[in-house]
């Protein structure tokens, strides 16, 4: 143990009981070292002379002054426990509106505009396919009829093209 | 009465229950004054102004910590507002140091004996108050009051941790500026 490290713990064992082992080698370190024997008996002896300073009374009178001069000092007003607790819940209930107005963007879908072949990708239709499906039909008749009903499809919005 | 009673009934106005709250801790408060100020007179206006302080601040208290520690609290941040604005300390002689009594002595080795120790109280008292006022503080409420460690702790808002270093700080910054006088060419005690 080193001296500055045994002087620590000199003045820590005026405060509080030191583990058992730090006692062991605080005492096996003051067993061989006369200087910081001598810090001991130092440090406990002025520990002993400040616990022995006398200090002067107190002026008399004391409360009869003090109590003139309470008669000109305010008041704080005591606050009743529902307002105090009120008054701490206005920043909770303003950090759960924040908190809820996050997780509802969050969670929200975008609703951005999007263009006809993005609109078209999003919704996995693939129109090329469908048209494909139109054209290889063999009977002239049933090819016109669904080219028909894709083009009022497409007129009247978006959605799947029927399949003839 | 216990001391909460005393306590509630003086935060919700009573000038009696305020006085026993005064009476029980001017001693103290007066102490810890004194030992900065090292004047009476400009530490009883100091305990009186804390006195003033808590006697407002009273309805808000909430009974979280004890009184004590609270009322502590207010004096110390009240004597380190005094002290920035008196920064410049006046130096005192010996004379001016503890009035405390002085034990009669017998015999002439007697007397010798119980001056050499009153010198020596004095030489403590006096290199004490002129410690950084962190330092003075802590030993004061330590050492000279006997304040717990938890409470020492509890009044300045630091960690324990930094109560057991500053402590040891303080105590070997005192120990240094008595070697000297003290300890190597007066003789130990």
């Amino acid at each position: 143990m080193k001296c500055r490290t045994a002087e620590r713990w000199i003045s820590q064992s005026l405060d509080r009981s030191l583990d058992r082992s730090v006692r062991d080698a605080l005492e096996a370190h003051l067993a061989d070292c006369p200087a910081c024997r001598i810090t001991a008996s130092e440090v406990r002896d002025l520990r002993a002379r400040l616990g022995d300073v006398s200090f002067p009374e107190p002026l008399p009178y004391f409360w009869s002054r003090l109590e003139s001069r309470l008669a000109e000092a305010p008041r704080a007003e005591a606050q009743a426990l529902w307002l105090r607790w009120s008054l701490r819940a206005i920043p909770a209930s303003l950090a759960m509106i924040a908190g809820f107005l996050g997780a509802m963007m969050l969670l929200l879908p975008i609703q951005a505009d999007t263009t006809s072949p993005q609109a078209l990708l999003f919704s996995e239709e693939n129109p090329i396919a469908e048209t494909r499906t139109i054209l290889d039909d063999e009977k002239p008749g049933n090819r016109d009829i669904a080219i028909l009903f894709a083009a009022d499809e497409r007129l009247a919005g978006p959605g799947r093209i029927p399949r003839p | 009465m216990d001391e909460k009673t005393i306590v509630e009934e003086a935060r919700r106005g009573s000038r009696e229950a305020f006085e026993e709250l005064v009476k029980m801790y001017n001693p103290k408060v007066f102490h810890l004054a004194y030992s900065f100020v090292r004047d009476r007179a400009s530490a009883d206006d100091l305990a009186q102004e804390v006195f003033i302080k808590t006697y407002q601040a009273l309805p808000k208290f909430r009974a979280d910590s004890e009184f004590g520690t609270w009322l502590y609290r207010i004096a110390v941040n009240h004597i380190k507002d005094h002290l920035r604005k008196t920064a410049r300390r006046k130096e005192v002689s010996l004379d001016e140091l503890g009035d405390g009594p002085i034990a009669v002595a017998d015999s002439a080795e007697e007397r010798d004996r119980v001056r050499e120790e009153e010198e020596k109280r004095r030489l403590v008292f006096r290199v004490l108050g002129n410690l950084p006022p962190k330092y003075r503080l802590i030993l004061t409420m330590r050492d000279v009051q006997g304040m717990s460690y938890d409470e020492v702790a509890k009044v300045l808002g630091v960690a324990p941790g930094t109560v057991d270093s500053r402590l040891h700080r303080a105590r070997k910054m005192l120990r240094k500026r008595l070697a000297s006088p003290m300890y190597r060419e007066g003789g130990r005690a």
